[in-house]
């Protein structure tokens, strides 16, 4: 048992190091957790957007849009400077500007109502499509009030019940039980390929490269200890190490969402995460046969973890990633466990289905037999090449 | 009068404090291999990086060639050269580089340079090793780069802190009769080591340090006067009586008689003929004798009993 | 002796692997998957036509029992509405929906599949249903939502003016068929609103700031107290500043290659539009490299920490910046300067985003310059500081 007792105390030493990811990983799952927001509505409310609303007009029909608008979205107050307006629409602090032109009441009274607006929007945008709408569309009722023979004041008094009226729209539910957990704990799972990959190979993979290093290796060869008994217990090892990270991250879950963490799409969730932590340690047990340091293993989990993270859509959201890079993805482990994870959590536009997840599960578990198989074959070609 | 290569006086260093150097006082000529012997801690090296002037001092003095040393004394550094106790050479540069580098610090002409290297190489047998990186070299080869990068400029006053410690004794061999040669070339060495075989070999004069004091300075034979045992005779004998031993206690210069497996010890303050006597004696006794060995002190003797006794207060 | 030392210090930045690869190969690593993952960044923000289905009222069963509007409204009312249907279910800019008529069962399986957003009712009013598990596609059910309410408002308005003055009824219809542009599009600028941008100018700075490594370097090996080399230099009979100076200066030529090749990757490989001031973009990275130099210089040359405290504490300096300025939360910058504006004046990595943006935004170059004059007056005060410490020539300590 020497072998496994200095296993874990050199690998106690590597924790300093590794405790970085870990605390930025907490903190950001705390910070997720603790904005509370229900996955689930039964009753739809319209999206609200920030947007900044320029009124150079000041009359009656002028205010009116701006209640209008502000009913939908929040209206933020700018300052009227080309340069402050740019930067909050370019860092989408806000995702639209609308400037009512001077002469506006004027012009939809003498029905010349062409461009009486303008706007400043992301091109193209579905942000400015949307509040495009609302203002055209609005403007559109009170030039037909206006036609049918109202007044301004009688008009805008007539508009009033389109303002908060979400009433005609139903909103179906179709799962019902999922309502007892929040997205937030599914996003507490998203991050965790990138999170193993980087411990796992900064962590395990330089420690079990210490023990195959050629004196090290030498001497635990010259002991009573047999071979058979290394190996098992370097794999014991690694195994305990594994699932203590893994339950570590478990009950971090935990500790944040409590009972949401055992609710069924959360237990499948978990059962994903297993996959991901047995890919995570078979891919340290690969690099393992290439006698590397600390440092090159810190570029290589790097790469690996972000390259993984960022191609398969870890960090930005599947559905945001062209069609070819998703192609390739299909060929990466990491795919597959984000593509469960969002369906469990219905992050992405994924039904959930059980045999897509059992789909998912099994590659994952066949990308992590492939790769121990690959080592073993690699670690044996080594031993030839050492004899 | 010759112009003393270096000179220390009163020199006194604090750190905090401990006082590393308690008005130490040096001259070393022009042209000896002076040894600077002493535990560790004692100050050799602190006082080697003041007459280099890297540390500041509190008090004292500090001339090299007869001239006062600043960190501005540009012509001065140009003329020493150090090996620094801890290896000091850039990963990324190869040895020949390494070398080059260093050497260029001190000397701007290429060609000169490009000769100037080449001879260090030679000179520390590097030559198969030229295009290799440090990382590639074994402890003794990269102390010997180590060396090497120290000396190339041929230098006039050479620094040598503890330049053997970890090196495998073939590769010591070969470091302590290069510095042998570079004397023989005319350098001025100064040496700091605790191993005192390597002193005793090597140096013509020593100086003895312990608690930033300088103990005791002088040629070997000097030093080695300065102690009481002079002689050590050691006899194997299978058993001896008590009484014996007394008696060869009484016998002229003899200070002290120890006895321990099997292995007689009779320690001698001088004198004349002391073996045959201690022989005689055990003749007359008829008690049989094995192998028989007379030697002289060493510097390890004349260390500890300098230190030692102070060391035991 | 300066080219001395700075020939043989840029064969160490050169040959130096882990400098190469933070540097160089990470950055452009990085550039690469940002490439690929935010590709798709401005399409999402991009406006697609919805998928909906719509039902039409002689489908559903229960057409009959509804309490008809008078025989001619209600008919100008159904057409009308396919009609709407049918005329923003044509591809072209305005198209908003990608429209199936279809019956209700179909409807509500392909909502649950997630293949529609939502469901159209041909009614009186007309509805619509969408499926409260697709809350990432809030947006388009809002636009739904919109269309429909007003579409009803339309509806009531008409018939309230049929009933209250039908002879203006041929006006009004008359203004809603009229096609009017009620907003003209403009913009302050003609650069890019690209978002995926600020990610890359983002990385830029990142990389920029990583020129730290450098400076460390720089101050390491010429300190005596730092370091067996620097003690070694120490007493060569080369004055310290003229080394460290050669060690700085390639240091920079170093870092700005790197910089350089990672521009031009992204430039020619990735296709980044930067705008058309390329060689302000060289001047930028080359602004933010020194300011990266000296910062390492500084925290290099100060105190006796070790080389590991000190690189890890510059690391955690640069990552800092670099999430203020927006590195992986890309709108972080204008959240910053809601809660503390002198903050982004001051932080590097944002100074030089925000060089960038400039650039490529802005019409006039006083933004810019006001970057840039920071960058340079915070690069002079450490190097300034670094030199004073450098200088020292003797040490108390080893």
């Amino acid at each position: 048992m020497m072998l496994f007792n200095s296993f874990f105390k050199i690998a106690k030493k590597r924790l300093p190091s590794l405790s970085i990811y870990f605390f930025i990983y907490v903190f950001i799952s705390i910070l997720l957790g603790t904005s509370s927001q229900k996955n689930i509505e039964a009753n739809f409310q319209s999206k609200s957007l920030n947007i900044c609303v320029i009124d150079e007009d000041n009359s009656k029909a002028s205010a009116a849009l701006t209640r209008y608008l502000g009913s939908i979205h929040n209206l933020k107050p700018l300052e009227n400077n080309p340069d402050t307006l740019q930067d909050h629409l370019y860092y989408r602090d806000i995702s639209y500007i609308c400037t009512i032109t001077k002469g506006f009441e004027e012009k939809l009274l003498s029905g010349e109502s062409d461009e009486v607006y303008t706007c400043v929007k992301i091109p193209g945008s579905a942000t400015g499509y949307f509040v495009d709408l609302q203002i055209s569309q609005y403007t559109k009722l009170l030039t037909l009030f206006l036609s049918g023979g109202s007044s301004m004041p009688e008009a805008i008094e007539k508009t009033d019940p389109i303002i908060s009226n979400t009433a005609g729209t139903e909103s179906i539910v179709f799962q019902a039980d999922t309502d007892a957990v929040r997205k937030e704990v599914f996003f507490h799972y998203q991050y965790l390929p990138y999170i193993f990959i980087v411990i796992f190979i900064c962590g395990l993979a330089p420690l079990v490269i210490t023990f195959h290093e050629k004196n090290i290796a030498a001497r635990t060869n010259c002991s009573s200890t047999s071979l058979g008994s290394q190996n098992i217990q370097i794999v014991i090892c690694c195994i305990l190490y594994s699932l203590v990270v893994w339950l570590l991250f478990f009950l971090i879950g935990v500790f944040i969402y409590k009972t949401e963490m055992f609710h069924a799409n959360a237990l499948f969730a978990m059962l994903n995460s297993f996959a991901a932590l047995l890919i995570a340690a078979a891919l340290a047990f690969f690099i393992s046969n290439f006698s590397i340091n600390f440092n090159t293993a810190n570029m290589i989990s790097n790469i690996l973890g972000l390259g993984l993270a960022f191609l398969c859509g870890v960090f930005v959201p599947q559905d945001m990633l062209s069609e070819s890079v998703l192609k390739i993805a299909r060929f990466l482990p990491s795919y597959w466990y984000i593509k469960a994870n969002n369906m469990l959590g219905g992050l992405s536009s994924e039904a959930f289905s059980l045999s897509s997840f059992w789909k998912a599960f099994g590659i994952q578990l066949l990308f992590a037999a492939a790769l121990v198989s690959a080592a073993l074959a690699l670690s044996r070609l080594n031993r030839q090449r050492k004899q | 009068m010759n112009i003393p290569a270096v000179k220390v006086e009163n020199l006194v260093k604090r750190y905090r404090e401990l006082v590393a150097l308690d008005h130490f006082n040096l001259q070393i000529e022009d042209g000896e291999i002076f040894g600077l012997l002493g535990p560790n801690g004692s100050g050799k090296t602190t006082t080697i990086n003041c007459i280099l002037s890297l540390l500041t001092y509190d008090k004292g003095s500090i001339e090299v060639f007869g001239k006062e040393m600043h960190p501005d004394s540009y012509d001065l550094k140009r003329q020493i050269g150090v090996v620094l106790q801890n290896v000091a050479v850039f990963d990324e540069l190869t040895v020949c580089e390494n070398i080059d580098y260093f050497c260029g610090l001190y000397i701007r002409d290429k060609a000169k340079r490009k000769q100037y290297v080449n001879e260090a190489i030679d000179f520390v047998e590097l030559g198969d090793f030229r295009k290799f990186y440090p990382k590639k070299l074994s402890g003794g080869l990269l102390r010997r780069l180590n060396i090497a990068c120290g000396i190339a400029h041929k230098p006039k006053l050479i620094f040598l802190d503890e330049p053997t410690v970890a090196v495998d004794p073939q590769s010591r061999n070969k470091i302590l009769e290069g510095i042998q040669e570079l004397n023989r070339q005319g350098a001025t060495i100064i040496y700091t080591s605790h191993y005192m075989e390597e002193v005793e070999q090597l140096c013509t004069r020593i100086a003895i340090m312990d608690k930033g004091k300088n103990l005791a300075i002088g040629t070997k034979e000097e030093l080695k006067q300065l102690i009481k045992k002079k002689e050590i005779v050691s006899i194997e004998i299978l058993s001896i009586p008590e009484e014996d031993l007394t008696a060869i206690r009484e016998l002229p210069h003899v200070y002290e008689v120890r006895f321990q497996n099997h292995q007689l010890q009779v320690l001698l303050n001088g004198g004349k003929h002391n073996l045959i006597r201690i022989l005689n004696y055990l003749q007359s006794k008829e008690l049989s004798f094995g192998r028989v060995y007379s030697e002289m002190p060493t510097l390890n003797d004349v260390f500890l009993e300098i230190t030692g006794k102070e060391l035991r207060d | 002796m300066f080219i001395h030392s700075f020939r043989y210090s840029l064969l160490q930045f050169f040959r130096n692997k882990t400098q190469v690869f933070w540097n160089l190969f990470f950055p452009i690593a990085l550039a690469t998957m940002f490439h690929f993952a935010f590709a798709g960044l401005s399409a999402d923000e991009k406006f697609d036509p919805i998928p909906t289905a719509v039902v039409l009222k002689h489908d559903s069963a229960a057409s009959a029992s509804h309490e008809s509007p008078p025989e001619s409204d209600y008919s100008l009312y159904q057409n009308s509405f396919r009609e709407t249907i049918d005329a923003l279910n044509e591809p072209g800019d305005d198209r908003l929906f990608d429209a199936v008529y279809t019956t209700e069962e179909e409807a509500l399986s392909l909502l649950e599949k997630k293949e529609i957003i939502g469901i159209l009712y041909e009614d009186d009013p007309v509805r619509l249903s969408i499926s409260a598990e697709m809350t990432n596609m809030k947006l388009e059910q809002s636009i739904l939502n919109t269309f429909v309410e007003e579409y009803c408002m339309y509806f009531e308005t008409i018939a309230d003016i049929a009933s209250d003055n039908p002879e203006r009824l041929p006006a009004v219809i008359e203004s809603l068929s009229k096609d009017v542009g009620y907003i003209r599009e403009t913009s302050y600028s003609d650069g890019s609103m690209d978002e995926m941008l600020t990610y890359f100018f983002n990385l830029i700075a990142m990389t920029c700031l990583y020129a730290f490594m450098g400076g460390l370097q720089a101050a390491l090996q010429s300190q005596a107290n730092l370091s067996a080399l620097g003690t070694r230099k120490g007493i060569s009979p080369v004055p310290k500043l003229l080394s460290a100076c050669g060690s700085l200066l390639s240091a920079l030529v170093f870092h700005f290659s790197a910089l350089c090749l990672l521009l031009l990757y992204l430039i020619f490989a990735l296709k980044i539009n930067f705008g058309s001031e390329g060689g302000f973009i060289f001047f930028t990275a080359l602004i933010g490299c020194i300011a990266g130099i000296s910062f390492g210089f500084f925290i290099g040359s100060l105190g006796k920490m070790n080389e590991n405290i000190k690189y890890s504490l510059l690391m955690a300096f640069s990552m800092f910046c670099s999430f203020f300025s927006g590195l992986m939360v890309g709108n972080m910058r204008i959240l910053v300067d809601q809660v503390c504006p002198w903050f982004n004046h001051i932080n590097p990595a944002a100074l030089i985003t925000d060089s960038f943006y400039a650039l490529s935004i802005c019409q006039s170059h006083t933004r810019y310059f006001e970057n840039i004059l920071v960058l340079f007056i915070l690069s002079a005060l450490c190097c300034f500081g670094g030199v004073m410490m450098v200088r020292r020539k003797k040490y108390d300590a080893l």
